[in-house]
């Protein structure tokens, strides 16, 4: 489905990306782990489009992606949820839901109604705040909303970046349902994400990214194989 | 007519003038918002507007076909202005592009210099009946077509932003321009729409007003400062600021013209502009509310009037 070869970006002076390369196939859920400035956001934001590669290749279902605009590839299927949500804070929680579609909209104009509804039974929660600006929900409901708008845009591959970050731990577990959910539904993701025993769980292959380039390329179970890879990424309660 | 129908007529005359500066605010507020580019170019479309309806009636056209059209000209050559010199200077800086507009606001004044010559031409009133008393003071009727074209622009503004589709994509874009990208609203095309909309209504507002002053080449030069003094008076990427700012500038305006000298009229906007930009640089509507883009603009228009930042 999704074919990295020798991927590079640079960000201002900096080379965030060197030569990544790797492949998602359909229906996998692929997790990136790394320390904070390692790469992994950038890697997300440049399959978004949103930072265009200096070097290498981006394959999509065979198409090349190099270096189109975010709003092209959104149309190509592929749909990020961003780092910090990036919501429309004005907006109501059913307008940035109804507003991840924007693409499709003339098109399918018929069938949203029913996407709304399947992502309100993905989230039963945002159900009673359909009304409600975005900016007024709390951090996890914000990170519902943020997955539903990307979940709306109907993606054949779903970029999620850190989306557990500052959330509380109950929420991280539901959160973390959620993408078991849609790996069940059988959508394909890349996830990022710093809590590393959660997003293990859910995932079917393990990136490790270091200074812009994969360290490591293997299995959830490889990972707690591997003593220096649980030290590094699992910390002290995997050894439990 | 005593001092208090004198009052009267001051705040008339403020409120049909603030209407206009509203509207210009409006539409400057509105691309800016869009697009992050203030169209200092807008007057010029006041004037393309004014001028085309009146070639078009002397024509043979008649009134409501000719400032149709008038208006849709006006959104072909903003268009035009948007794809040929917006669009291609899209990565460059906010300075680049303003004087990218301040040079299309020449050229275009050029050409309407060249089409239309320095002679003013009169445009009749839309309808043909005696200015009203109120209070003590006249009220010229086409004053309440500027009105009401202030209301109605304002009311489907707001419409088109609340209740449509597009619209609250566009809010969104307004926003969270990358978030917008990433759900797949086309900035270029939204820059498009700006363009395109706020070109034909300055147009708008130049067929309307040109009855009460005359259209001239230039008409629209002070009438476009003026709606970029009423919206940093009204908080830069405020909608409702640019309508106050607009009204407030209007009236502050025809105050200083009865009651100081007719001299006021236009050094009245750029005092204005520098006690605002001294005093509350984020606007009435802005008041405690700063932004990476406003501070920008407001760094770059403090510096450009002399008075540095802060």
């Amino acid at each position: 489905m999704l074919n990295v070869r020798n991927l590079s970006v640079r960000r201002g002076h900096i080379q965030a990306l060197v030569g990544v390369s790797f492949d998602v196939n359909d229906g996998e859920v692929v997790v990136i782990l790394g320390a904070n400035g390692a790469g992994k956001s950038t890697l997300l934001g440049c399959l978004a489009g949103l930072y265009p590669p200096v070097g290498g290749e981006i394959r999509f279902n065979g198409d090349e992606l190099g270096r189109l605009a975010p709003e092209r590839i959104v149309r190509k299927g592929i749909s990020l949820v961003p780092e910090n949500r990036e919501l429309f804070p004005a907006l109501s929680v059913r307008d940035n839901l109804m507003l991840g579609a924007f693409h499709r909209y003339r098109r399918e104009k018929a069938g949203l109604a029913d996407d709304l509804s399947r992502v309100l039974e993905l989230f039963p929660a945002l159900s009673v705040k359909l009304s409600r600006p975005a900016h007024t929900l709390s951090g996890g409901l914000q990170q519902m909303v943020a997955i539903g708008r990307a979940l709306m845009a109907s993606p054949r591959l779903l970029l999620m970046d850190e989306p557990s970050i500052g959330l509380a731990p109950l929420v991280v577990r539901e959160i973390m349902q959620t993408v078991r959910k849609l790996k069940e539904q059988g959508h394909t993701i890349i996830l990022v994400e710093q809590n590393a025993r959660a997003a293990l769980r859910v995932g079917d292959r393990v990136l490790i990214m270091e200074q812009g380039r994969v360290s490591f390329s293997g299995t959830p179970a490889e990972v707690a194989g591997s003593g220096s890879l649980q030290t590094a990424y699992l910390g002290r309660q995997a050894k439990k | 007519m005593g001092a208090e129908g004198q009052y009267i007529q001051y705040l008339i005359s403020g409120i049909t003038l603030g209407s206009i500066y509203a509207l210009i605010a409006l539409a400057l507020v509105v691309t800016f918002n869009i697009t992050g580019i203030f169209n200092l170019a807008i007057g010029e479309f006041v004037t393309i507007g004014a001028l085309s309806a009146v070639t078009l009636r002397a024509a043979g056209c008649p009134d409501v076909p000719a400032f149709v059209l008038a208006v849709l000209i006006a959104g072909v050559i903003a268009a035009t202005m948007e794809r040929t010199t917006i669009y291609p200077a899209r990565k460059a800086s906010v300075l680049t592009v303003i004087i990218i507009t301040i040079g299309v606001a020449i050229a275009l004044r050029g050409a309407a210099l060249l089409i239309w010559g320095t002679h003013p031409y009169p445009l009749p009133s839309f309808v043909d009946i005696p200015p009203l008393a109120l209070w003590g003071a006249v009220i010229i009727p086409q004053s309440l077509f500027v009105l009401a074209l202030a209301v109605v622009a304002v009311a489907l503004l707001f419409a088109f932003f609340d209740l449509t589709y597009v619209g609250k994509a566009v809010r969104a874009a307004m926003i969270n321009r990358n978030a917008a990208r990433l759900v797949g609203i086309n900035p270029a095309r939204l820059s498009l729409l700006a363009f395109v909309f706020t070109g034909m209504l300055a147009a708008l507002a130049g067929i309307f007003v040109a009855p009460i002053t005359t259209a001239t080449y230039d008409m629209g030069f002070m009438l476009g400062l003026k709606g970029f003094v009423a919206a940093i008076l009204g908080g830069v990427t405020n909608v409702k600021g640019a309508i106050i700012g607009g009204l407030l500038l209007g009236i502050i305006e025809a105050f200083a013209i009865g009651t100081l000298s007719s001299g006021m009229k236009d050094g009245i906007a750029m005092v204005v502009m520098i006690i605002v930009l001294l005093i509350c640089p984020t606007g009435i509507m802005g008041l405690g509310v700063s932004n990476k883009r406003t501070g920008s603009w407001i760094a770059w228009l403090r510096q450009s009037v002399g008075i540095g930042s802060r």
